[in-house]
């Protein structure tokens, strides 16, 4: 042979770094959760409270990297999905309950998500009676006609829109004086709607549906072991990336909403807020980013939660079989779109109330499904020397404590202080 | 011998979690799992040996005797036995049914299917016997208490009765993990899987998870493994190739068709597609770094090298020994092709052509020179034209000089050719 092969093979070679065919589940479900509910909650954060819950962000950094980064391991060294572990070890009740409530808190989400379609269709002058179902079926369309790989490209295209707010947060030209001082001194102000705001920071950011995903598609991509470091860059990479993110779109809002004493209850509210203040293109910036990571969001949640039932379940699953082959998928896929988008349509329906419940449910899953990942990733049978070191646990119980804590807090307090907003 | 003081059937689910009493009324504890044993002999159905208890965290273990057939049936387990310690009580050829069966993943090898089990049904005998692992919506129900209600309610609802979906433990293969207690190997009843068409086996290889596709492929012979991994989906072949030992995977590599090879290989990251062709034999070596140079998407990238060739002036008799010899290992025979000494191809000879003459004939008197071929560069929308347009079942590649670099076999690169086939044109 006139030529190595090493030139050969590199010659041949359709994912010429190592690293771009392991990248790609980590960024993907991390930005997946700056979706429609996050934009709402990050702008809202910095309307009404400047930069003072920036701090907030380091520990959930920590927390969003811990959680993600066990389900990427799991995924790698078990090359099973969650549900599937959770079924295999505790039976099918547990399985059952638990996937209940997931099937809720990803419906709600869902819904919450097609609410960030109407509101960015509403903001470009579209009534949501026609974005809405026509987003609804590009979304079914699209995945259900197209591979994993067009789709995954895709995902990753439309994450790198994120980068836009990054942009905006340095047009508005904050003081980065002060913004450093935000992020590195914890301070907890003495408002009920503070305490309410950091809640629904955690509950936007770490979600159960997002560790099940992680998991299934690293399981799915079939990441070898040797390649686990890369797997966990991935992972690390795309949950400060979306941190970074969301630390970009409070410094907008505080910049130019809070500064002019405005206060929002929707996205849509900023998006018009933004317009006379830092420019038409800030508005419209707004929307188009709302658009974009609610369609983002709404395409991987149904698809997501339709993998991780059937999974549990024992059902056929997957793009590549057959309506006939897998009905249950599709039948659950579809229903997911049609609810979610289908609650959007009645105007009736508290959109605020929705993303709210959601948030509760999230937070009552999320301590649950952390407690059976924190027994699966301990076992060795199962995960061989990578189980969890006992620092890692520590922070876990530390996660599942504050969720449990904090979720209880969002619960009762406005029960005991009526005529709240949340 | 078992069947003939057949009393009825049982769920497993249906007495895991009952409270276990001695004669006193004592509480022994809770059934949480069945011991049985691998059948051997004609009866094809493995016995359940035993019942381990649970009591204050510890295993216990009862043997079936323990218990006569009618408690079995109505569940009302008491018994004078006295449990004993789980250690040392399973030997090699016993499985614990929860560990290795409930809401495991089975192969059900009549159906060519993947299926999760939702209960274990019995034939209660003179003692239990394992007949069917039940897969169905009822069987789930039924472990979640709600059968009996959802039953009541397609029958009042849509004057339907709700079906069981049963498999019958004949044709199922556990797939249990390759490490654990439960050890049940697949080797137990690989000849069934064997059974399989590979298209078959194939498809069941796209529903396991990565471990337990590992622990069929290993269970294949080398043979078998490349005629199955050939017929699965890109991801499927990449996960199994990126884990298996390079040794492994190169003496699957070399039992495929070439242009199938270069297919997977290039599909791995460069080190490790590199780590399986440095293992491969030289000769089979030499043939992969052939093709792989090609671009994937081009004539040269589907092409095998694996063909039959021969100078003109060998005879009818000589081509048929070649024939009889080279027909294991390749997969196009239906052409042999003409090549002189430069290499060059002169003309090409169809294997009817071959039947149907005398011994003695020598090929260049029928060979056919009208030849048609493409370079390694023509594009497969232009290779697919051809191949409609001719309707042959090979298409030489040839260099510009007019020498053969290999054969566009038609059944193995269907696939990539056929989004180019067009309707109107044939």
């Amino acid at each position: 042979m006139l030529v190595s092969i090493r030139s050969l093979i590199s010659s041949r070679l359709r994912t010429p770094l190592l690293f771009l065919s392991v990248l790609g589940p980590g960024i993907i479900t991390a930005n997946a959760g700056n979706d429609a509910g996050g934009i709402a909650t990050h702008t809202r954060a910095g309307a009404d409270f400047g930069l003072e819950t920036l701090w907030i962000f380091v520990p959930l950094c920590v927390a969003l990297i811990v959680v993600q980064e066990m389900a990427n391991r799991m995924g790698v060294v078990t090359g099973k999905g969650l549900s599937d572990l959770i079924r295999e070890r505790f039976g099918v009740k547990i399985t059952f309950a638990l996937m209940s409530g997931l099937l809720l808190t990803n419906l709600t989400i869902i819904a919450a998500e097609f609410a960030g379609v109407a509101a960015a269709a509403e903001l470009f002058g579209i009534a949501r009676i026609v974005a809405v179902p026509i987003a609804a079926l590009a979304i079914w369309a699209l995945v259900l006609r197209g591979t994993y790989k067009t789709i995954e490209k895709v995902f990753l295209a439309a994450a790198l829109f994120y980068l836009s707010y990054i942009a905006a947060g340095i047009i508005v030209k904050p003081d980065p004086g002060e913004v450093a001082r935000a992020l590195l001194v914890p301070r907890i102000l003495p408002d009920r709607n503070y305490i309410v705001m950091l809640i629904a920071l955690l509950g936007t950011t770490v979600t159960p549906w997002m560790l099940f995903y992680q998991q299934s598609s690293v399981a799915e991509k079939g990441v070898h072991i040797d390649n686990y470091r890369l797997s966990k860059i991935d992972t690390i990479t795309g949950c400060i990336a979306v941190m970074i993110v969301a630390v970009f779109m409070v410094i907008v809002s505080s910049e130019t909403l809070y500064k002019h004493g405005i206060s929002v209850e929707t996205a849509a509210d900023a998006a018009k807020a933004l317009g006379p203040i830092a420019g038409k293109w800030a508005g419209l910036l707004f929307a188009v980013g709302l658009l974009n990571a609610s369609l983002f969001a709404a395409s991987i949640l149904p698809l997501s939660t339709s993998y991780t039932i059937c999974e549990g379940f024992g059902w056929e699953s997957g793009l590549s079989k057959s309506f006939g082959e897998a009905k249950q998928f599709y039948v659950l896929f579809t229903v997911l779109i049609v609810i979610g988008a289908g609650f959007v349509l009645f105007q009736s329906i508290n959109l605020i109330a929705v993303m709210y419940i959601s948030q509760v449910i999230n937070g009552v899953v999320l301590p649950v499904v952390l407690v059976f990942m924190l027994r699966l990733i301990n076992d060795p049978k199962l995960m061989g020397k990578r189980v969890n070191s006992r620092f890692y646990n520590w922070i876990c119980y530390l996660i599942c404590g504050a969720t449990a804590l904090l979720t209880i807090t969002a619960v009762i307090m406005p029960l005991l202080l009526p005529g709240d907003e949340i | 011998m078992a069947q003939s003081n057949a009393v009825g059937f049982k769920y497993f689910s249906e007495i895991l979690g009952r409270t276990i009493h001695d004669h006193s009324d004592r509480k022994l504890g809770r059934v949480w799992d069945l011991v049985a044993e691998l059948p051997s002999g004609e009866f094809p159905y493995p016995p359940v040996k035993g019942i381990v208890l649970r009591n204050k965290g510890r295993e216990f273990y009862l043997p079936s005797i323990a218990f006569s057939p009618a408690q079995f049936e109505s569940g009302e387990l008491t018994t004078d036995h006295h449990p004993e310690p789980l250690d040392g009580q399973l030997s090699d050829n016993d499985f614990r049914v929860r560990e290795v069966l409930l809401d495991k993943q089975i192969v059900d090898v009549d159906g060519a299917k993947v299926e999760r089990v939702n209960d274990v049904h019995m034939l209660i005998s003179d003692r239990p016997w394992i007949v069917h692992v039940d897969v169905g919506l009822t069987g789930l129900l039924r472990r979640l208490g709600f059968e009996s209600s959802v039953r009541r309610l397609t029958r009042g609802i849509l004057r339907r009765e709700m079906r069981d979906d049963l498999v019958n433990w004949k044709v199922v293969q556990p797939l249990a993990e390759t490490e654990g207690t439960g050890a049940i190997r697949l080797k137990v009843e690989q000849a069934q899987m064997k059974q399989l068409h590979p298209g078959e086996m194939a498809d069941i290889l796209e529903d396991l998870d990565r471990d337990e596709q590992m622990a069929v492929v290993r269970t294949l012979s080398v043979e078998d493994a490349a005629d199955v991994l050939e017929e699965t989906e890109e991801d499927v072949q990449k996960k199994v190739f990126s884990h298996l030992e390079p040794e492994t995977a190169a003496d699957i590599i070399e039992q495929m068709d070439p242009a199938e090879a270069v297919d997977i290989l290039s599909q791995l990251h460069s080190e490790q597609s590199q780590q399986i062709i440095a293992a491969m034999q030289p000769a089979e070596r030499e043939q992969i770094q052939e093709l792989i140079q090609y671009n994937e998407r081009s004539a040269g990238g589907l092409m095998t090298n694996e063909f039959i060739r021969l100078h003109p002036r060998a005879t009818v008799g000589q081509a048929l020994d070649e024939l009889r010899t080279l027909a294991g290992e390749i997969d196009m025979i239906f052409y042999i092709y003409m090549v002189d000494g430069a290499g060059r191809l002169t003309g090409v000879v169809t294997l009817r052509e071959l039947l149907t003459s005398g011994r003695d004939q020598a090929l260049n008197k029928l060979m056919s020179t009208r030849l048609v071929a493409v370079e390694p560069g023509t594009s497969v929308r232009k290779v697919a034209e051809t191949f409609q347009k001719y309707s042959f079942l090979a298409c030489p590649v040839l260099d510009g000089g007019g020498r053969i670099l290999g054969v566009i076999d038609l059944r193995n690169s269907f696939d990539d050719l056929l989004p180019y086939f067009d309707k109107d044109a044939a």
